[in-house]
């Protein structure tokens, strides 16, 4: 039951977004341009550019992540649609993670675009047994953003100063998985072991989505 | 009654201070690679330790406001949360002139310094939550929320010197089972945090009265408008 | 003065300079609940 109200919000928030495909293009063009501009402040040919690809490619995920977690909740705003998805027999953690499962969809796509455009751009030296692990981080990575934006996309849609309010509370909020992301990255690049930061990672992820499941309600609700 | 409890607090913390800061300066020995600096050491540790476990405090609060429904948990919280930040940016501030000095940095990004960076932030984010909401059951709820997410990277921080090789100093205090400091030299530390924690007491009852004065003109504010 | 001695006064400085603010923004925290309160208490009885 549960998986099955999962499955239809997911479903929908999916179909509402192929069909305009707003923050598909947004997210995409974001994220391609700001790793061509990071390419001209770093010169992408030199050897540094290996220290900090994980920093770079995570940083454009996190800002053109943004662009998709925000609207998650905002979208039902108008016509009354969140009221209704409340009142609605839709468990409220269903919903959550229903949503999340929708955002985390769409990000995980953008990133697979935007990953073959920094191996291009940045001539990071790429061998095929480095595709898996790179998958793993990158899912990983994505969910932690995910349900962090999706808990505070839900509690800041109703505020006054949401545009402001967002940013403020779900960056830092994301840091750790984010550095995490980051040196786990730049270790799979480089072909070396993944390390501590995969556990403490899973670890983020796990306690993070049971506490957003556990206070979606009373962010939404009451 | 109140005033009585607050002054006789500010009398016996201020003699504490006095007193321990005299063993400080006047008795203690410089540290042998550090040199005089590392007195620092005797208001950094202090301010951090309240700090963290103020948010620790703000956390446990918080979920007891969600579990009664009791405004005057999330007054307390807010206040607790709020003398913590101060705690923190001290820690942070002090920390950074050590810095200065040992590693020839203002600033590094290990792992330590990082998530309390983060704890700073967060928290700083919960008082500028609490501002942007003025219902005050909404207000509450969103900050608690806030405050028991943010007390997880609370807990990132105090494990990170474990978890992580930083350039933060390993544990050395004797309660984390550390390579323990010479003798004599750990003792004013904890001295300092009674009397800081009997300060930061004093603020947080200062900000609770602040906070019914509050929670009276609303009140009064919409009896006004009703009439 | 030896430097570790002026920056350990700098810490030392900065600590308390940060206590300090935060008491002086308590105090104009006060006075302007104290006022407002005042207000609406006028306004109540009105």
């Amino acid at each position: 039951m549960f998986l099955r109200q999962v499955w239809t919000i997911a479903a929908k928030d999916l179909h509402s977004e192929l069909r305009t495909k707003e923050a598909w293009n947004a997210s995409i063009a974001f994220s391609v341009v700001i790793l061509l501009l990071f390419s001209f402040a770093f010169d992408p040919s030199s050897e540094q550019i290996q220290e900090f690809s994980g920093g770079l490619l995570w940083m454009t995920y996190a800002f053109a992540g943004a662009l998709v977690l925000n609207r998650s909740f905002a979208r039902e705003v108008q016509n009354d649609c969140l009221d209704a998805l409340i009142a609605s027999p839709v468990s409220s953690a269903a919903l959550f993670v229903g949503k999340a499962l929708a955002n985390f969809a769409m990000l995980y796509a953008v990133e697979l675009v935007s990953l073959p455009v920094f191996v291009l751009f940045y001539n990071v030296p790429w061998k095929a047994a480095q595709l898996w692990p790179m998958l793993l981080v990158l899912a990983l990575g994505t969910w932690a953003l995910t349900v962090i934006g999706t808990l505070f996309s839900a509690l800041t849609v109703n505020l006054k100063l949401r545009e402001l309010m967002l940013p403020t509370l779900v960056y830092p909020m994301m840091i750790p998985a984010l550095i995490s992301a980051m040196t786990i990255t730049t270790n799979v690049l480089a072909g070396n072991p993944a390390g501590f930061g995969m556990r403490f990672l899973v670890a983020f992820d796990i306690i993070f989505t049971l506490l957003a499941m556990v206070f979606v309600d009373t962010v939404l609700v009451g | 009654m109140r005033e009585k409890i607050i002054i006789g607090l500010a009398v016996f913390a201020g003699a504490l201070l006095a007193w321990n800061m005299n063993t400080i300066f006047t008795q203690l020995p410089d540290e042998l690679n550090q040199g005089a600096i590392y007195r620092i050491i005797y208001f950094h540790v202090p301010a951090n330790i309240l700090g963290m476990t103020g948010f620790g405090l703000g956390m446990l609060l918080s979920i007891g406001y969600l579990v009664t429904k009791d405004l005057r948990y999330d007054a307390l919280a807010a206040s607790v949360t709020e003398v913590s930040l101060v705690f923190a940016s001290i820690g942070l501030a002090t920390g950074s002139i050590w810095a200065r000095i040992i590693w020839g940095v203002w600033w590094a990004w290990d792992y330590r310094l990082t998530s309390w960076l983060v704890c700073w932030l967060i928290f700083g984010g919960y008082l500028m939550l609490r501002r942007a909401i003025d219902e005050p059951n909404q207000r509450a709820r969103f900050a608690a929320v806030v405050s028991i997410l943010g007390s997880v990277n609370a807990y990132i921080s105090y494990k990170s010197i474990e978890w992580w090789t930083t350039q933060h100093p390993q544990p050395v205090l004797s309660i984390r089972n550390g390579g323990g400091m010479a003798a004599g030299m750990e003792a004013p530390i904890w001295w300092n945090v009674l009397a800081l924690a009997c300060f930061s007491a004093i603020l947080v009852m200062v900000r609770m009265r602040q906070e019914a004065v509050a929670n009276e003109i609303d009140t009064l504010r919409r009896m006004a408008h009703a009439q | 003065m030896n430097r570790n001695v002026q920056y350990m006064l700098l810490g030392l400085g900065a600590a308390w300079l940060i206590m300090f603010i935060y008491v002086v923004l308590i105090t104009l925290r006060e006075r302007k609940l104290r006022k407002e309160l005042d207000r609406v208490r006028r306004m109540v009885e009105k």
